[in-house]
Parts: C-alpha cells; structure tokens; sequence
C-alpha cells in the first residue's frame, strides 16, 4: 500500500486491475465455451456495422507488441470504417502446429489470458483452436467464430429489438501476407472466404509492401492500417 | 478474482504487483527526502564495485521503453562488466527545462513512481532535480546522488562490515551522445566530471555509430573505459513525443506504458 497524496487515489491509479469474475478457458475441449465476457450484446450505435476482431497465431508468449496490434486496429477502425467493435479475440493456434519455440498450448492460452483479463476491456481469449484434436484452417476458425457469435447467438441486438449480423474479421500482422506469397501454401477457396466473406485487418510498419500483393486479386476486402 | 486451474495460482501469475510500503516524493524541496526503498545496503558479493544507476530525462510520459533501458543495462552489467548494481533511478528534469510537452514536475514523477513502484524490484524515482528552484546541469545531479549515497550515507556495507565507495553511472539513450556533439553545450568541465569521475552507460541501437563518434571525441575518447555501449537486441522506440500526441489526438496508448500511468494521465487531463 503506497501512502496516497491527492494525485493517487487507488481509483485513479488502477494498477492494471480490472476485477471482473472471469471463467478460464479449460484444458479439454469437452469442457469448452465461447468466452462472452467482453462481447458487447447490444450495438451502441445503429448505423453501424457490428465487428469481431479475431487474431490467431502462436503468442509464445504474448507481448505488448500483439496487444498493440488490437489497439492500433481499433484506432483506425473508428477513425475509418463504419465498424462498431463488439469484441476482440486471440485464438493460440495449437500444438500440431509444430513450430519451433511453442510452449504447450494451455500455458499459451493461460499466458494470453493473463495478458488480457487485466488490463483490457475488449479483448478475451478463445481456446477453441487450440483444443481440437488436429490442426485447424484458418478460415475454419473464422467459421468457429461466425458460428459463435451468429448462428448461435443471432449476432447483437439493435436498438428496436432487432439482430444484426457481426461482421468477423482477421486481424495478422505484415507476416500474413508474406505467407500469401507461398505456393500452395493457401488453398484459393480459403483465401476467398477468409477475405471475401470475412475480412482482414492487416497491421504492418510500411504500407507499400502490402498494397503491392493484394492488388493483383480482383475481390479482395482488406482494409491496411 | 479468476476461478483458478492448477497453472495459475496466484504466486506463479504475479499481476505486476509489488506491495511494498513505499513513501512517495513530495512536491516541496523542504520535504524532500532521499529514496532507499530499493537501494541495497549491503553488497552481496565482496569480488563486485557497486554501483547506482541514473537516468535523467524529461519523461513525459515514462514509458516501457524507459522502463526497458534500465533493464537493459542491468543485463549489460550483469554479463561484462564487475559491477554489481544495489540501486537505479529516474531522476525526471525540473520544469525550468522548458521544453515542449513538459507535463509540470510533480505529475513527472508522480508517473515514474507508478511505472516502477509495483512493476520492479530495483528502481526508484528521485524528485530532488525537480524540485530545484533552476535548471540542475547533469553533473551536479549526479553530485547530488553520490553525496546523498556516499557522503551521507557511506556508500554500502561488505561482508566484514567495512563500507566501500558506490560507483554512480548516468544512464542515457544516443540522443545523449547526439547532444555531446552539440558545441558548447557541455562545459568541458562538467565533461571531464561525468565521464571521468562518474561514467556512462549509453543504450544505443546501432553501436558502430556510438563507437565512432566516441573514438572521434577528445573527452569521451579519454574516459572510454567509462563508456559503456549497449546495444539494444529487441528494437522497441516508443516515443513520449508520439505517446503525448496520441492521447492529444483521442488515440491509443495502451501497452505502450504501464495502464496505472495511463489512468493517471487521463485522471489528471495531461497532454491534451
């Protein structure tokens, strides 16, 4: 307990402390759920479209840097876009994965869930991926998230009662469209419903070099940040 | 509070929580009091010169990339050199210092004291140069802390109980080094005193420029054995020029600094 002078009263100087009652991703996939804790259910505002931030890879471990990434895409999305976030997910993606340097996937869960559960009010972990049984496509995880969020749950709720539909986005960093570049390694199905029907938020330091790869796809839907 | 699985007690999670008692600097020089919270009195090993690391700046707002520096050096130190560190601390410029986008002092340190009291084991923050009624040139800073860490207080304690002297190193990213090129802005003088007497300890990103520069400079050529160069491995320049600019702009600067300087900026209507 610091002595406390008039600029620091505990409510003022939160110490990354955010105490709501969080349920932990479990370790089994008959155990699990979709973590809804932070999913607004309501649409603020009505001429919006509601949005889903979904973000995969390893996070071994998380950092700042994959932190900043969901606070950079809000930013642009709201100075941008006719998106209203309702949400934002990390998906670790999981051991079959086989990568060099990837912890075992519930400490990686776990390690994301730490870095959000305190500090963040939009952002929650999903260990749906990381718990299937085999690795899983990533436009099959935007389908888990689609699934989730609208077919399920209807999507939110507008103000008259009415739902609408959330739009799912992927959120990747520069590395996602160096990974575009690799023969063979995206089936062309994939690519077209990941960024035809979905959509990818791409984060990257010199916006030239991505805008060189997409433009020579006619249906792309990427918005570059 | 989290339901907990067999991974997560709350021991193995520390939530960058730190409880220790610590009193707080104070906004008036007759209060002023020298912080040894953190500030070891014994040397742990007889073989090691101690010393105490200090780093100066505007630090408006203190960000993780500060906090990053001083973990940097300690690392440095740790791997090259006979030094063992018992202390650091940011002792954030006074507001005579007019430079743009100077928060007052007392919200200076206020920030530094929420960035290290719950996140570190080995940093304080010092208010003394920013509680002097002018401008404090460097080398008397570094006076102040060797006179507040040797002359009054003995420096620290061995193993037999005899004291040894606590060596005090400055601190600094290259724009110190970009500004020793500056004429006449340093006195050769106070040169002489913070390279010879003291010594520096300088995070740089690309080394050959620093060792180019310090072969180059008559005074920093001399005292060379007194310069430490670290490079930095995982390139992080988060800028409190931009930090201050984001949050003029309505734009996010979580995860760039500590979210309890976060809340006190916004608490406190800063840098709008």
């Amino acid at each position: 307990m610091t002595t406390s002078n008039k600029n620091a009263s505990p409510s003022v100087t939160e110490r990354e402390e955010d105490d709501p009652i969080i349920k932990l991703q479990p370790s089994r996939l008959e155990d699990y759920f979709f973590p809804t804790h932070r999913l607004k259910s309501r649409l603020e505002d009505n001429t919006k479209e509601p949005l889903v931030i979904v973000a995969c890879g390893s996070f071994s471990p998380i950092t700042y840097l994959h932190l900043r990434i969901f606070e950079m895409a809000k930013d642009y999305i709201i100075d941008n876009t006719h998106f209203e976030i309702i949400g934002g997910y990390y998906s670790p993606v999981s051991d079959h994965y086989t990568k060099e340097g990837l912890a075992p996937s519930h400490h990686r869960v776990r390690m994301c869930e730490l870095a959000v559960e305190r500090t963040s009010q939009w952002l929650m972990v999903d260990a749906w991926e990381s718990l299937q049984a085999e690795y899983t496509q990533t436009a099959l995880v935007m389908d888990h998230f689609n699934e989730e969020v609208n077919t399920k749950r209807g999507g939110v709720t507008i103000a008259d009662g009415e739902t609408r539909k959330v739009k799912i986005m992927l959120l990747a960093g520069g590395d996602l469209i160096e990974s575009f570049k690799v023969p063979k390694l995206w089936l062309d199905e994939d690519l077209h419903h990941i960024l035809g029907d979905y959509g990818v938020l791409i984060v990257e330091r010199t916006g030239a070099d991505v805008w060189a790869t997409p433009s020579q796809d006619s249906d792309v839907n990427i918005r570059s940040a």
